[in-house]
């Protein structure tokens, strides 16, 4: 320690006078000295002696190590027992060098094999912010990190997100090791590869990239690793934080990479030439190239008959067009074309509006934000108040604003069948909220001449995106009549399970690689 | 501007859908169709004589499948071939024009009297361009699921108005005079400025051009021979009195519980309008690129835009006086020159060039 503070100044008073002196080489790589005692000086100034950084120095034989780990991470039963206890009652016939330390750490130790060999500060303390425990060898410039992995994570649970009838109850947990070997678990496949790389200068947080070879595109997969590689970020604390980065256009309103939290699913798409990236630290695995159709996809699907699932596809598209346009196309309806309406029904209509103070187009978007303030208050709110916030709601709109004539019955049954088709397609809720309300301004100030310029704009805004090549509205336009059978209806499993889709190779699809990769 | 390949299909689709703008906003005033009578040779002979005038654009096709008539025009023509690209520009963007006049027209005579017109070319203008950005491709890929939507217009108009069909309204179709047939045939085909796509286009296009031609023709027509079908039909000689006749037929009939269908049909027109428009804003700045700096070339759009913008206000407001000007322009067989006779000629030019080339490389 004491020399150390001497080469401190020295370099200090050096720089000062600007004098050459040759730094030591801890200050520019940080290298592993073999020196037991500097390097722990080094350990301990870089993290500034935190409280979790625990250290315990051993004399095996002669030779002293130290063992560094993070507290609450190593499993408390495995290290001791297989690791520590070992090594005290090494003789000193066994070891003889430090390498020899070393040696029997690497050959001997069998109850652990996941051991990794370390060289400088900062891989020493990824692996133990990972989990690992490593051991430093006096004498020796390397050391040896041992996946004693003890870390508390939460259980293996239904995913929260992607409910469904049949199918597995597992969804991805935070730990992204668990999340492997789930995936590997349902495609016991050697071609099923994961490649793992570090993300977030500050954070180093692990991200696994999983394909499987021979179906996934290589210019594909190119491009994703690139683009992953590019990214800058200080931290990485959700696979969100990488959607972005991945998307062609960030900006646009619907997003070309998808995410899941179920195992099942995931291997289903990257069978199908997609790629996924699984980020430690959350359940949402993202998957790319993401097309508007599998919106409409769900695992409960291809678990039910075809004509069944056929028809819940159905469903699930009148739900999509019925959660965006309804309430706009009522107002443009109402306000400037009545005439379209039978006249049983324009009458209801408008006896029921005669009486409300607002002008149609006012009284849908005031009923909307209403239902999306509840809805927010909803996810946010501890569970304790959710009887409150249910209370409130019904009798808010469903009772009082009728009774007091802010809200017609119409607009209020309106709104309540938006809403609810707007959970049937929860993937697409983000713009299917934000173009509801474009369009009920639209339908409310220029009538179906207004939300017939709102449709042309969305549908181009859908035609022109491409996820990495391949067009977002595949296989629907352009149409690929093979790919097809999977979208608006659901073919049987004999039909599917003939030839399997390959992204690749759908009509207008066209993987390159960008101009940065080539 | 996005440059991507399309296939022969989406193109067709695209150029089928420009092509039924003309059943939307067709006015007896200036047309001769429903007026002089109707026969179904017109649509026979149109369907042929426009495969004759796309030859040369088979040809050229042929000689060098990556070349269009631009092209072509700068290996014959050299720096000349940049007055072929303003010709053939600024038709194109006179097709624009017009397609947003008539439309503004159609909709602040039909449906919307009160609004102003620069409300409705501004809004259609914007969404075109932002459409004509996008490219080629997204233009193409809403064009097929626009088709769809117009089969079951076509269909449920159909069904609509079949309880209102007199078939006696249809004699005339065996008294009506040679004369008129060509006549129609004539209008009919210098309406069809969509066969420039194929002059433009087919380097950009996947498959056979021959093949795409019979489709594109084919399907036309017969959409323009069941559009005259119905409007005669329907309502026989009171048809050359009505302002658009065949948006008038969604009027007739009741289907299922709703009593009119003019403002569905209103919709899928605008639909049809706007494809049309971000088409042709998007061909406009596609063959005038070249004479832009190459550093400038993404803001063409953006300066044809403008002045494209510009004349269709305009041009829009002072409708009455322009409207002569269009049809005297659009009706006098100008089509024939740029898709026939300038492309035959630039082919001419190229064989001779060739052969004074062999020639020279001979002795």
């Amino acid at each position: 320690m004491f020399q150390y503070v001497k080469r401190k100044m020295a370099a200090h008073q050096a720089s000062k006078q600007n004098k050459k002196v040759s730094v030591d080489p801890i200050e520019t790589q940080n290298h592993l000295t073999g020196n037991l005692t500097d390097d722990m000086v080094t350990l301990r100034e870089k993290c500034g002696n935190s409280t979790d950084f625990m250290s315990n120095y051993l004399n095996v034989s002669g030779h002293m190590i130290c063992m560094v780990a993070e507290e609450g991470m190593v499993d408390s039963a495995i290290f001791p027992n297989f690791i520590s206890t070992p090594l005290r009652e090494l003789s000193e016939d066994e070891v003889k060098t430090p390498d020899d330390v070393y040696q029997f750490i690497e050959r001997k130790i069998v109850a652990v094999r996941n051991l990794k060999d370390v060289y400088t500060c900062e891989e020493i303390f990824t692996y133990i912010m990972s989990g690992f425990v490593v051991i430093l060898i006096e004498g020796l410039t390397k050391g040896i990190a041992i996946g004693v992995q003890g870390f508390k994570y939460r259980s293996i649970s239904a995913p929260e997100t992607e409910v469904n009838v049949r199918g597995s109850r597992e969804g991805f947990v935070e730990a992204l090791r668990i999340n492997i070997s789930m995936v590997r678990r349902r495609m016991k496949s050697p071609d099923l590869r994961f490649e793992m790389m570090s993300i977030g200068k500050r954070s180093h947080t692990d991200v696994c990239i999983a394909y499987i070879e021979g179906v996934v595109s290589p210019v594909l997969l190119r491009e994703v690793r690139h683009k992953l590689k590019q990214i800058e970020l200080d931290e990485v604390l959700e696979s969100g934080y990488l959607q972005p980065f991945l998307e062609d256009n960030p900006h646009a309103f619907f997003s070309n990479v998808g995410t899941t939290e179920r195992p099942d699913t995931l291997v289903a798409k990257i069978s199908e030439g997609r790629v996924a990236v699984l980020v430690d630290g959350t359940p949402f695995a993202l998957i790319t190239p993401y097309l508007f159709a599998e919106n409409f996809q769900n695992f409960d699907d291809y678990c039910h008959k075809s004509y069944y699932a056929t028809f819940v596809r159905f469903v699930k598209y009148a739900s999509f067009f019925l959660a965006i346009f309804l309430p706009g196309v009522y107002v443009a309806l109402s306000t400037f074309h009545p005439e379209i309406f039978a006249y049983e029904l324009i009458f209801n209509i408008a006896a029921t509006e005669t009486k409300i103070p607002l002008p149609l187009m006012v009284e849908a978007l005031m009923i909307h934000f209403i239902y999306e303030i509840m809805r927010e208050a909803g996810l946010r709110m501890p569970a304790p108040m959710g009887h409150a916030v249910s209370i409130v709601g019904a009798l808010v709109i469903g009772d009082t604003a009728v009774s007091a004539g802010l809200v017609s019955p119409p607009m209020v049954l309106v709104s309540a069948l938006t809403a609810i088709a707007s959970y049937v397609v929860p993937t697409l809720y983000s713009p299917i909220s934000v173009f509801r309300l474009i369009f009920i301004v639209l339908g409310g100030t220029m009538g179906l001449y207004g939300i017939a310029l709102g449709i042309f704009f969305l549908l181009i805004e859908i035609c022109a995106l491409n996820s990495f090549g391949v067009p977002y509205l595949a296989p629907i336009s352009p149409f690929s009549l093979k790919a097809m059978r999977d979208v608006l209806v659901r073919a049987s499993w004999r039909k599917l399970g003939k030839n399997a889709l390959n992204i690749a190779k759908l009509n207008g699809a066209n993987i390159r690689e960008g101009e940065e990769t080539r | 501007m996005h440059t991507q390949k399309i296939s022969g299909r989406q193109f067709i689709i695209l150029l089928y859908i420009c092509r039924i703008f003309t059943i939307m906003i067709y006015n007896p005033t200036h047309g001769v169709r429903y007026v002089d009578g109707w026969s179904i040779w017109e649509h026979v002979l149109s369907f042929a004589i426009g495969f004759l005038l796309l030859i040369p654009a088979f040809l050229i096709y042929k000689m060098e499948p990556e070349k269009n008539v631009l092209d072509l025009a700068a290996s014959v023509l050299g720096k000349g071939h940049i007055v072929v690209t303003i010709l053939y520009g600024a038709f194109l963007a006179l097709v624009s024009i017009v397609t947003i006049v008539d439309f503004n027209y159609f909709m602040t005579n039909a449906i919307y009297p009160e609004v102003s017109s620069w409300l409705i070319v501004i809004s259609v203008f914007l969404l075109c361009f932002y459409a004509a950005i996008n490219g080629l491709e997204a233009i193409a890929r809403g064009g097929f699921l626009l088709l769809i939507v117009l089969i079951v217009l076509f269909i449920a108009l159909s069904v609509n108005a079949a309880t209102e069909v007199e078939w006696v309204s249809l004699k005339r179709i065996i008294d009506n005079r040679p004369s008129s047939v060509f006549k129609n045939v004539f209008l009919n085909l210098s309406e069809n400025v969509h066969l420039l796509g194929f002059l433009l286009f087919l380097p950009m296009i996947s498959g056979n051009p021959q093949k795409h031609a019979v489709w594109y023709l084919g399907l036309t027509e017969a959409t323009l021979a069941l559009s005259c079908f119905l409007v005669i039909s329907v309502f026989g000689e009171y048809a050359k009195d009505l302002s658009f006749p065949f948006y008038e037929v969604s009027g007739v009939g009741r289907l299922f519980s709703m009593k009119s269908l003019g403002a569905i049909q209103m919709m899928i027109w605008v639909f049809v309008s706007m494809f049309r428009v971000a088409f042709y804003l998007y061909a406009t700045a596609y063959t005038t690129k070249g004479l832009f700096p190459k550093h400038a070339q993404e803001i063409s759009l953006v300066v044809l835009g403008v002045l494209i913008l510009g004349a269709s206000l305009y041009m829009a407001v002072q409708v009455e006086i322009m409207e002569p000007v269009f049809s005297w322009i659009m009706d006098r067989g100008l089509l024939f020159i740029f898709v026939f006779v300038i492309p035959l000629i630039l082919l001419i030019m190229a064989q001779i060039k060739k052969g004074g080339t062999k020639h020279a490389a001979k002795n």
